[in-house]
This record gives structure tokens, C-alpha cells and sequence, in this order.
């Protein structure tokens, strides 16, 4: 109960409430969802069908805003005027009047206007610019220079918005059946080989390399969710013990508090952040995920609901090893010049196991599925056989002797800190 | 109106023995102490601030225990840190970036779930410490000794049975440290303290019990005028008539001389020699022998101030 009192007492202090919640959970949310969308994008993109792509490449030219900020209207201009200029007495001039240099023009600068082939220069900005005019020396928005079969092309835009009469050309719904075409025939192509399974030689599952990626794109979701819920846990119980210690006020609290409360007090606030984190993160990315993802993906990836879970504390309990004996590991050494290697001392050995597993799956020795096994379950060091097992198929097993041993070392390790802050309290 | 408490507390240490690493800090076989402002002095690294995170349990001794009770005519309670106890760092603990009337709230929710004690049951102490006038002002912008104020107001108004303060006076100038001596004399009849302290002109003042510690280890322990005795024995006062007052200065010296580990301070035309070598006799011989006799020689209760230094020098 004082725990509970003096942790929320302590969020209570606006400053505090600021610097130990509302700032961290506000940076997670950003980056989690930020990852959630992004992803969301990317299998929006992978997965649609071509009539999908076709309405998607339509509906960015119906809604060109370009144009919209360029000519006040988001539909396609009318057909292209060309107008070739011709030599007078007076100089080079417009063949007509409706024919004289306006906003948002394109110039194409030839050695000889009246023989130039503005066939396909026409069908390109046909609809993102009202005129295009070929001659010697004219100028506007747009000057596209040289022809020829050595053509090098100098565009200018001469009023700051003209040179989005380019990227407009380059997305209007002609090019755009261009991409459709082009996105039609790579699915085409794709079709041919079918699922592509990757079987290698230690290995007794074959790998999905068709919905590698995907699958790939889930677990490094998973896993960055995971690591800032982490980040967040372990930066509050740095933070609070720093801010106190900072400014002198850790003794006297622990003394006004008692150890047990205070230590239970940085576990509450610990909790309440990573606990708000979560509520906010989880069913955000559960709706993206059941939205965008494909069921076929979303099953490979999920599995059973039990093995998912059981995945789920694996890769939490794993790298929770990983992070407290990074950053407690340091905190505790931050005297000796070489504390820094302290960071990096669990992603060596989360490598080393991470190489030595890669070897054993690709050649078939004698005890090529031993070593995977002892790899993968051992903490921190079996670490990406657990994080790669919806792609690489981990014996159940196995994944659940790596939770079990990596939340018994978990709970060591909080032990001995706990032991060891209790010892060290004022050197903090 | 403070109401009287009845009681006081008591210190009791066995077998003690507090280590930092490999360094033993605090070795303490039996010990106990009662009063209800009991002074911690001693040299520094003498393991006065070891001794007051040991009985806060934020030392955990290696062999041992270190405890306090309060015991009154009826009963004895052993007090709990987190329960009985106010702690008063050496570098006074308020929140930077705090303002600090958000600090004290802070410390009045803790402590009373109450946000507000220090404007109802609290606005005593705070008024008597003129904290009021630092609310608006954050934790960085206070002096040392604002710093010191702050501190011993959250922990009056935590109403501990046992205060424990180190080095309160430390930054505090004359003024500020009469003001908090006061305050702690004043409230000294609701509580009890322990304060560690170099300040001896002002624990002479405020202590009933003091308690000197030397290397880790209790040397001695009573009231104000025991331990100096103990310490240096007793001073004398020399004092002589107007035609010799132009030689104090030899006086001086040769005092210093002969009794090299006595203090030997002129006080205006006196001269004040303390420590245990020099008493009535052997100065009376050394004035005789210097053939000065028309001296007068007075027997005076040390300042614990010199005792200490006395007791100091002779260590080293």
C-alpha cells in the first residue's frame, strides 16, 4: 500500500508525471505506431490485387493535388497545345497569339523547331501543362534543353512551383497504365515459379521464401514493440533512481519509504509505463495487423494461438536478459573505463549464437540438429533462432525450455540487483 | 503548542561491524546510548555518516546490529526506519527542478496522504523555518543553507520519534544556525534526534548526549562536560597583571613549548591552555620555574570545540 501511495505520489509532481510517463510513453507510442503504419503500407502495397493497383494509380490522378496547387483544378488539363516557333524579322515568335509564353509552360529548346519531334515530349505532359513550345531561345517554367540522340535535358523551374508540372507528368493516369501493365507482367512472372521453399541441408522444415519478407516485416514488428516496452521498463527504473540520486534525494526517500516500498514504488511506475505503453500500442497494431495483413501470412506468422504465445514470452523473457544485463551489467561497471563494452557484451554472444546456428542449419552433420537446439534454447545466445521461429519452423520445445530458462535467468538477475542496489544504494 | 513527549530515545549497537568493500568503517563490540538530542562527532571518516545509514538501515551492517527504541516510563518501542525515523542528508535533498512548495506537498503525500498537512497540523514548522518564503522558488535556485531549511522541514513534518541529521549545520552561517539549533531544541521536546555534526560550538550547545567516535570505533561517550573531560582532561585559564602583559607572547611560547600537546590559546590578556598534561600543578611549577609569579591560575570547563581539538591533535 505505501508502495502504491508513494509511487503515485510521486506521479502526481507534474515535472516528474512529465519525465518519468508522459514523455517516454509519448516517444513509444510515436515510434510503435509509426512502425505499425508503416508496415500496414507496405503489405497494403505488396498484397493488392491488380485491380486494386489499377484503382489505387486512378485515384492519385483523380485526386492530383499537384495540379490542384498548380492550376486550381485536380482533373487533366485540357489537350496540350503545341505551338513551334518561327524566325521573323523581328526575331524568334509564337506562331499565333494563344501561343505566347504563360505560367506553367514547358519550352523545348531545338536547333530547328520547325523539323523537332515533339511526338513523345506531347504525350508526356499531355494534361499536366496547358502548352508546349519548341524553339531556339524562348524560355518558361520548364526549359528542357538539347535533342537529338545525345539529348541532355536542363529543366528550370523558373517560378518556384513549376517544376511540379514534372512530377505531375510522371504520375498522371497515362503513366500510370504504364505501371499497371508493368505490375501486371512481374505478377505474371512471379506466378511461374509458385511458392518458392527454401529446404536447407540441417534443416528438418522447409522455409517460406515467398512470405519471407512478410513474415520477416511481423517479427521485426513484434520484436521492436517488444523492445521499447523493454526500453521503457528499464530506462524508468535508470531514470528514477538517477533523477533521485541527482538530486540527493534518494536516501532520505528510501529512508522515509523503506527499501521493500521504494523498490516495489519503482516497480509500479515501471509497470504503469510499460502497462500504457501496451494499451496503447497492442490493439492499435492488432486492428493494422487484421486489416492489412493477409490471412495466409497472419497464419504462418500467428500459428496456433498457443505457440504465438508461447513465441511471445520466449522473444519478451529473451531479451529482457539481453537488456538488464546491457544496462544494469553497465551501471553497476560504469567506474571502469571499459563499462561501455558492457552493452555490447549480450549482442556478442546473441551474434555468436546467432552465426553458429546459421552454420549448423545449412549443413547436414551429425549434430547439426543438436547444436540448433541447444542454441536456440539457450538465452540471450539462441536469441534469433527464437525471433526467426515463424519463418524457420523451432521445435516447440525448444522455444519453451528458452522462456523457461531465459524467465528463471530473468529472475536471477533481478535478484542479484536488487541485492546489489540494496548494497550500493548510495554510490547510485 | 508543542505538546511534550515523555520519553527518549535509545541507541543500541552489538557486535557491530559495518564494511565498505574491504574497508571496515564501523566497529562497535556493545554500546548504548539515551538522550533525546544525542551528537555524533568525530574526525572525518570516523564513520559518523556510516553510523546514521546503519541504524537507517541503507548500510546493511556486516555482523551485527544497530538499532534504536524509544522508551518512555510505560513503554519501549523499537523504532522502523520508514515508520519512526526523519533522515536530513549531508548535501540537503530537494528536487532541482522542483519548486519547492511541489517538494514539501510531495513529502506530505507520502507521508500523511495529505497534500496539505504543512498549511494545517505542519504550517508550525514551516512558519519557524520561514520556508513559506522559498515556495515559489525551484530547488536549484536555493542557497546551501535554504537548501538545509527545506530538508529539515519536510523531516519535522514527517513528526518522526527520531530525526537524524548529517551535518545540518554544515553552509549555515551564524544566524541560520542559531535559528535551526533553536527549531531543534524547540522541538527536541517531541523528538528525538542524532546529529552528526563538526559544528561544535553548536552541538555543545544543543546536545544532552554526545558520542565520539574515532577510526570506526566508539571512543567516548556522556554529557557535554564528561566527554570533554575525557578528552582533554580540563583547561586553565592563565591570567596576569598589567605590567606583564606585554610578555604573554614568551608566555605563549614557552607554554607551547613545554607542553607541546596542550592547546595554549591567548584570549585577549589571558591565555587558555588545554589538555591533560597541564593541570594546577604543573603549571604552577612551570611559572615558578620561569620565574613568574604573580600569576593567576583557573580551573574552566573546556569548550568542546578545544577538547576535540585536543583530543584532534593528539591523534595525529
Amino acid at each position: 500500500m505505501k508502495a502504491i501511495i508513494l509511487a503515485f505520489s510521486l506521479i502526481r509532481v507534474p515535472k516528474l508525471f512529465v519525465s518519468l510517463l508522459l514523455w517516454p510513453m509519448i516517444i513509444g507510442v510515436c515510434v510503435a505506431l509509426a512502425q505499425a503504419l508503416f508496415s500496414s503500407a507496405y503489405f497494403g502495397i505488396v498484397t493488392e490485387t491488380p485491380e486494386q493497383f489499377e484503382k489505387r494509380i486512378m485515384a492519385t490522378d483523380e485526386h492530383a493535388w499537384l495540379r490542384q496547387l498548380l492550376f486550381g483544378t485536380s482533373a487533366l488539363l485540357d489537350p496540350i497545345q503545341l505551338c513551334v516557333w518561327r524566325q521573323s524579322p523581328t526575331g524568334e515568335i509564337p506562331p499565333n497569339d494563344g501561343c505566347r509564353v504563360q505560367t506553367n509552360d514547358v519550352v523545348i529548346r531545338a536547333a530547328d523547331p520547325a523539323t523537332y519531334d515533339s511526338r513523345e515530349m506531347l504525350s508526356f505532359f499531355d494534361g499536366s501543362t496547358p502548352r508546349l513550345h519548341v524553339c531556339r531561345s524562348c524560355t518558361g517554367d520548364i526549359v528542357i534543353k538539347g535533342d537529338g540522340e545525345e539529348r541532355t535535358s536542363e529543366v528550370r523551374g523558373l517560378h518556384a512551383l513549376g517544376i511540379f508540372i514534372l512530377t505531375d507528368a510522371q504520375v498522371n493516369n497515362r503513366i500510370g497504365t504504364h505501371y499497371i501493365r508493368a505490375k501486371a507482367d512481374i505478377d505474371a512472372m512471379r506466378e511461374i515459379g509458385g511458392t518458392v521453399l527454401l529446404q536447407p541441408e540441417g534443416s528438418p522444415h522447409p522455409i517460406n521464401m515467398t512470405q519471407a519478407t512478410k513474415i520477416m516485416v511481423l517479427i521485426l514488428n513484434t520484436a521492436a514493440i517488444t523492445i521499447i516496452a523493454l526500453w521503457l521498463s528499464l530506462r524508468g527504473h535508470r531514470k528514477v533512481l538517477e533523477y533521485f540520486s541527482r538530486n540527493g534525494a534518494l536516501l532520505p526517500l528510501v529512508a522515509a519509504c523503506g527499501k521493500n516500498s521504494f523498490y516495489a514504488a519503482l516497480w509500479i511506475i515501471t509497470l504503469v509505463r510499460v502497462g500504457l505503453f501496451l494499451l496503447a500500442v497492442v490493439p492499435a497494431t492488432i486492428v493494422v495487423y487484421a486489416k492489412a495483413i493477409p490471412a495466409e501470412t497472419l497464419q504462418i506468422f500467428v500459428g496456433d494461438g498457443a505457440e504465438f504465445t508461447l513465441w511471445l514470452t520466449g522473444i519478451a523473457a529473451s531479451l529482457s536478459c539481453l537488456a538488464i544485463v546491457a544496462s544494469l551489467a553497465e551501471l553497476k561497471q560504469r567506474h571502469t573505463v571499459v563499462s561501455f563494452l558492457y552493452r555490447y557484451v549480450p549482442l556478442c554472444l546473441c551474434l555468436s549464437g546467432s552465426l553458429v546456428w546459421f552454420v549448423a542449419v545449412f549443413n547436414d552433420g551429425p549434430y547439426s540438429e543438436l547444436i540448433q537446439n541447444v542454441i536456440a534454447a539457450t538465452p540471450v545466445v539462441g536469441i534469433s533462432p527464437i525471433l526467426l521461429s515463424p519463418l524457420v519452423s523451432i521445435n516447440t520445445t525448444v522455444i519453451a525450455l528458452h522462456s523457461v530458462l531465459a524467465g528463471l535467468l530473468v529472475l536471477l538477475l533481478m535478484r542479484l540487483n536488487s541485492q546489489w542496489f540494496a548494497a550500493h544504494l548510495e554510490e547510485i | 503548542m508543542s505538546i511534550d513527549t515523555p520519553g527518549e530515545v535509545v541507541l543500541q549497537a552489538e557486535k557491530l561491524r559495518v564494511a565498505y568493500g574491504k574497508n571496515l568503517a564501523l566497529t562497535i563490540p556493545a554500546f548504548e546510548v539515551r538522550g533525546r538530542i544525542i551528537a555524533i562527532i568525530g574526525h572525518n571518516g570516523s564513520g559518523k555518516s556510516t553510523m546514521l545509514k546503519t541504524l537507517l538501515e541503507l548500510l546493511l551492517p556486516r555482523q551485527g546490529t544497530l538499532h534504536a527504541k524509544w522508551v518512555d516510563d510505560k513503554s519501549e518501542t523499537r523504532l522502523v526506519p520508514e515508520r519512526h525515523m526523519a533522515f536530513s542528508p549531508e548535501n540537503g535533498a530537494v528536487f532541482e527542478d522542483l519548486p519547492v512548495e511541489s517538494y514539501v506537498k510531495l513529502w506530505c503525500r507520502i507521508k500523511h496522504r495529505d497534500s496539505n498537512y504543512y498549511k494545517k497540523a505542519g504550517s508550525r514548522i514551516v512558519e519557524q523555518l520561514s520556508v513559506t518564503s522559498l515556495f515559489s522558488k525551484l530547488g536549484r535556485e536555493l542557497s546551501k543553507g535554504q537548501r538545509r531549511r527545506v530538508q529539515a522541514a519536510v523531516g519535522f513534518l514527517s513528526n518522526p520519534r527520531l530525526f537524524l541529521f548529517d551535518e545540518p549545520f554544515d553552509g549555515l552561517d551564524i544566524m541560520q544556525s542559531a535559528e535551526l539549533a533553536g527549531v531543534m531544541l524547540e522541538e527536541s521536546r517531541r523528538m528525538s534526534m542524532i546529529v552528526s555534526s563538526h559544528r561544535m560550538d553548536v552541538v555543545e550547545r544543543i546536545a544532552d548526549v554526545v558520542v565520539v567516535l574515532r577510526d570506526g570505533q566508539v571512543h567516548t561517550v556522556g554529557a557535554v562536560d564528561e566527554v570533554c573531560a575525557m578528552l582533554c582532561g580540563g583547561s586553565i585559564l592563565v591570567s596576569s597583571d598589567i605590567h606583564q602583559r606585554l610578555s604573554l607572547a614568551t608566555v605563549v611560547a614557552a607554554l607551547k613549548a613545554e607542553f607541546g600537546s596542550c592547546l595554549v590559546n591567548q584570549i585577549g590578556h589571558q591565555v587558555l591552555v588545554t589538555g591533560s598534561e597541564a593541570n594546577l600543578d604543573t603549571l604552577a611549577r612551570f611559572f615558578h620555574r620561569q620565574q613568574i609569579n604573580d600569576i593567576k591560575l583557573d580551573p574552566v570547563r573546556p569548550s568542546l570545540l578545544d577538547a576535540m581539538r585536543y583530543h584532534l591533535n593528539k591523534l595525529n
